[in-house]
């Protein structure tokens, strides 16, 4: 199948998954494969991917709390600057997914070390590797956040590619010591994105289908997305 | 060709494009469908791809000054913080990185900006109901620009695909000055918000890695072990 008809007929939000558990196998496999196909400014690869399996249901729990917390806290945050006139009485189904489900990624931040081409190159002609630095982790941040979304993008063709689902989520709180809090304290840096995989028995369209709202759920205009100067 | 071997056998990073231009159409199309394949949240997709067609050579070269600027100024930053001991003497127009050769040559450069969205109907009565529509608000460019630079990496990577797909090569680049004010200076006035990344298209005619093989130094320039970037937990 070609990429964009995979894309079209596979790629959905999940709402539920079901019960039956995909393969390790078949998670790891596409792991591997976009490791391998996802390119790195300098090689470096500074983001790290921590996978969540069906033995972590507790784990999941608090990762949705941390999405739940996220988003209140957002919208409070907008009420405080005026930006908002109340927040949300109730709790977006949409993140349930990050609760119940066989596998979870979440990516977070990483300080790499250089390759021995790229060492060369900082010892002895002046090159700056910044992604070695703890002090650049936030000044990099939206380049590494670019590498992420491409990775997550080959991922996601890989594991639709095996009929499989994936959700994404970029809704949640940031700071590796809320984490801590919930008892999350393996995360030691920032997370940048979260998407979770298997396969689904509802998704949110069927939803917006019943409220016959479909047509209201849509993307820009192209011409507001692309211009040609 | 499946996606994997796509990838693995025609994504490289271009040194030079061959002058042959492609037909617009076929930018275009690729174009069209990372828009509409590219998934966003809340619908909003908050970011801006403009393209630098073949008549905008002036402008190119006014970019790749962009790049080459950024280079420097990072390297004498890291000296500063004492992070370094010497630069590459990019400041002084001793060295010019040979790869960012391809923002300033190629048929077509594509850069991806921050932009304000509006919400869609289903989304406005979502906000009636309490919903942050964070997209939406200029204080928010730059607390959001993380989880928005996320789905430019998706909406790149499908147009990536979509380009490879129809025989062209593609490269990357995230080094250059992002402030528009920047842009500014060298004339780009038409830029108004932050660029997150960009990426040159047309047709190779030599790639990186070529060079590294006749240097006999391809095998050092490799990734970090799949280990060091997965870990189940």
């Amino acid at each position: 199948m070609k990429h964009f008809d995979l894309l079209e007929q596979k790629r959905k939000h999940v709402r539920r998954y079901n019960k039956k558990i995909p393969s390790k196998n078949l998670i790891e496999t596409s792991l591997y494969k976009a490791w391998k196909t996802t390119p790195s400014k300098n090689n470096a690869i500074p983001y790290k991917v921590f996978v969540w399996g069906p033995d972590k249901e507790a784990d999941k729990e608090k990762i949705y709390n941390l999405c739940l917390k996220g988003c209140k806290d957002a919208e409070q945050r907008a009420v405080n600057d005026r930006l908002s006139t109340k927040t949300s009485s109730i709790n977006n189904p949409n993140f349930e997914h990050i609760k119940n489900n066989p596998y979870l990624f979440t990516i977070h931040g990483r300080i790499s070390k250089p390759n021995v081409f790229h060492k060369n190159l900082i010892d002895n002609h002046g090159m700056f590797y910044d992604q070695g630095y703890e002090s650049h982790m936030k000044k990099i941040e939206n380049s590494v956040a670019v590498e992420v979304g491409i990775f997550i993008s080959n991922l996601s063709t890989y594991l639709l590619e095996n009929e499989l689902d994936i959700s994404y989520n970029l809704c949640f709180k940031r700071s590796p010591s809320d984490w801590h809090k919930v008892g999350l304290n393996m995360i030691k840096t920032r997370p940048i994105l979260m998407m979770s995989c298997g396969y689904a028995e509802r998704y949110r369209y069927e939803d917006v289908e019943e409220w016959k709202m479909i047509g209201d759920d849509i993307k820009p205009e192209i011409k507001e997305i692309i211009e040609w100067i | 060709m499946k996606h994997f071997d796509l990838l693995e056998q025609k994504r490289k990073h271009v040194k030079t494009y061959s002058k042959k231009i492609p037909p617009k159409e076929l930018i275009e199309r690729a174009l069209w469908k990372a828009w509409k394949t590219s998934p966003s949240k809340n619908n909003a997709m908050a970011y801006q791809a403009l393209v630098w067609g073949p008549d905008k050579e002036l402008e190119k070269i006014a970019i790749h000054s962009l790049v080459v600027k950024c280079h420097a100024d990072v390297e004498d930053k890291a000296v500063t913080d004492g992070q370094a001991t010497i630069t590459q003497g990019a400041k002084v127009g001793g060295y010019e990185n040979p790869y960012y050769r391809h923002i300033r040559e190629n048929p077509y450069l594509i850069t991806v900006h921050s932009r304000l969205s509006t919400p869609n109907k289903f989304y406005e009565r979502q906000v009636k109901t309490g919903h942050f529509y964070d997209q939406g608000f200029k204080s928010h460019i730059e607390k959001i620009v993380d989880s928005v630079a996320v789905e430019v990496g998706i909406f790149i990577a499908n147009l990536t695909n979509y380009l490879l797909e129809e025989g062209l090569d593609i490269s990357y680049n995230s080094c250059f000055k992002r402030r528009p004010e920047e842009w500014h200076k060298v004339g780009l006035k038409m830029v108004d918000t932050r660029p997150i990344v960009m990426l040159s298209c047309g047709w190779g005619k030599k790639y990186r890695y070529e060079d590294l093989r006749e240097l006999k130094i391809q095998h050092e320039d490799i990734k970090p072990e799949i280990g060091d970037i997965i870990k189940w937990i």
